[in-house]
């Protein structure tokens, strides 16, 4: 049985220990940028306007569908800039799934010019670990679950020399261009790709410094 | 595994007002926080790693100032609690307001309680202002490290006004505690041309 605490901070770590940035992000609500809505992600567009919307359907979280601008246009969703989580101590939870997998990709992690994300790209056969020091270059890493448009929940953490990646509770590892503190602060990113109407959903994100 | 957030606290009671907030993000919640910035005073997501929210009273002469509260929206009263996590960069001069109040302004007098860091005319340590309706109370803080990143919780039971630093008791009082509903403040002045912040990560507060 969960202890009860006072507090939602002593669920995650004692008063003695002063806390680190922290965030949960439901996705749920009648936007997540627009004034009607507390402001915290930025959306932007690459080669080409795609949509970002809430989805009313149950679970459905928050959608974002590629524009029309050729195989290299995106969407991004960010803290526009803002970087409060460490390149080499944090962690991140997203939930997310894509509505067709034949030419769509993703990435959703942590950057700053260097990242560590899950990488989608249905052209692929796996899900992959995406990482990237800026000063060495960048890897793909293939984990062990096949390419698909369900729900999954992916765990990535890292501490500057591997990156770990949980698929469903599924531990797969890496430890190819890491990021190992190059930019010293991360912000959340959400990159989709695909020419017209690729669509990915995301209904939870929450990030941590460790 | 409990499933719900109201679970984890009291799954046999009504929930009362409670809050969280985690400073993260490309802005500050304005649908929450309402700001206030004297003379170049300023509030902003800081562009850091545990950044936060940062208050700072800029480099401008005269009195500068940046707070946060919300917007005279007071949903705590006499037996709450708040905790924060922050770290200050002034200590001698300057000073800041952190808790809940039932007034508008930081440094005003109103009814609430409050940890105070200014050392040129409190303590070294977080002194603990607690303000009733009939008179108000200094209670000297025994906690030092003004300038360095804390947790801090202030708890009302109805008897008694606690400051914890870090977990640690920090300070209590037992008199003129606040009885007048009250909102989360953060507050910062200065009077010199020295920029002072206070970095702000988390904050909750909630109904006992």
């Amino acid at each position: 049985m969960t202890e009860v605490k006072d507090s939602l901070y002593e669920q995650f770590c004692p008063l003695t220990t002063v806390a680190g940035q922290h965030f949960v992000e439901w996705f749920s609500g009648a936007d997540i940028e627009n004034a009607s809505y507390p402001k915290r992600w930025t959306e932007s567009n690459t080669n080409g306007a795609g949509t970002f919307a809430m989805s009313s359907s149950v679970d459905g979280g928050f959608e974002i569908t590629t524009g029309s601008g050729g195989n290299n246009t995106y969407q991004n969703l960010t803290f526009n800039d803002i970087h409060q989580f460490s390149s080499t101590a944090s962690g991140f939870i997203v939930v997310s799934k894509v509505s067709s997998v034949a030419s769509t990709k993703y990435y959703m992690g942590l950057e700053n010019n260097s990242y560590y994300t899950v990488s989608f790209n249905g052209n692929e056969a796996y899900y992959r670990t995406g990482t990237r020091e800026s000063s060495t270059g960048s890897s793909q890493t293939a984990t062990g679950v096949a390419s698909d448009n369900a729900w999954h929940v992916h765990k990535l953490t890292t501490d500057g020399t591997t990156v770990k990646h949980w698929i469903d509770g599924v531990q797969y590892t890496t430890t190819s261009n890491v990021p190992t503190g190059t930019q010293a602060n991360f912000q959340p990113f959400i990159q989709v790709y695909g020419n017209a109407s690729k669509t990915a959903s995301i209904r939870y994100f929450e990030a941590w410094n460790s | 595994m409990t499933k719900s957030l109201h679970e984890l606290f009291a799954s046999d009671i009504k929930p009362r007002t409670r809050f969280v907030e985690h400073f993260s993000g490309d802005a500050l919640d304005t649908f929450r926080w309402d700001t206030t910035l004297v003379n170049n005073g300023t509030v902003a997501m800081s562009d850091t790693s545990n950044g936060g929210l940062i208050l700072s009273t800029g480099t401008s002469s005269g009195t500068s100032s940046a707070q946060i509260d919300f917007g005279d929206k007071k949903q705590f009263g006499g037996a709450s609690s708040i905790i924060w996590t922050a770290i200050h960069s002034h200590s001698a001069t300057g000073e800041s307001y952190s808790g809940l109040t039932a007034g508008s302004t930081q440094g005003s007098g109103a009814q609430g309680i409050y940890s105070y860091v200014n050392t040129a005319w409190k303590t070294t340590n977080f002194d603990l202002y607690t303000v009733g309706a009939g008179g108000n109370t200094w209670t000297n803080g025994t906690i030092a490290g003004l300038t360095s990143n804390h947790s801090h919780k202030l708890e009302l039971t109805g008897t008694s006004g606690k400051s914890f630093v870090d977990g640690a008791l920090n300070c209590e009082s037992t008199t003129n505690l606040p009885i007048a509903k009250m909102q989360p403040s953060f507050g910062l002045s200065s009077t010199d041309t020295t920029n002072k912040t206070i970095n702000i990560t988390y904050c909750e507060a909630w109904e006992n």
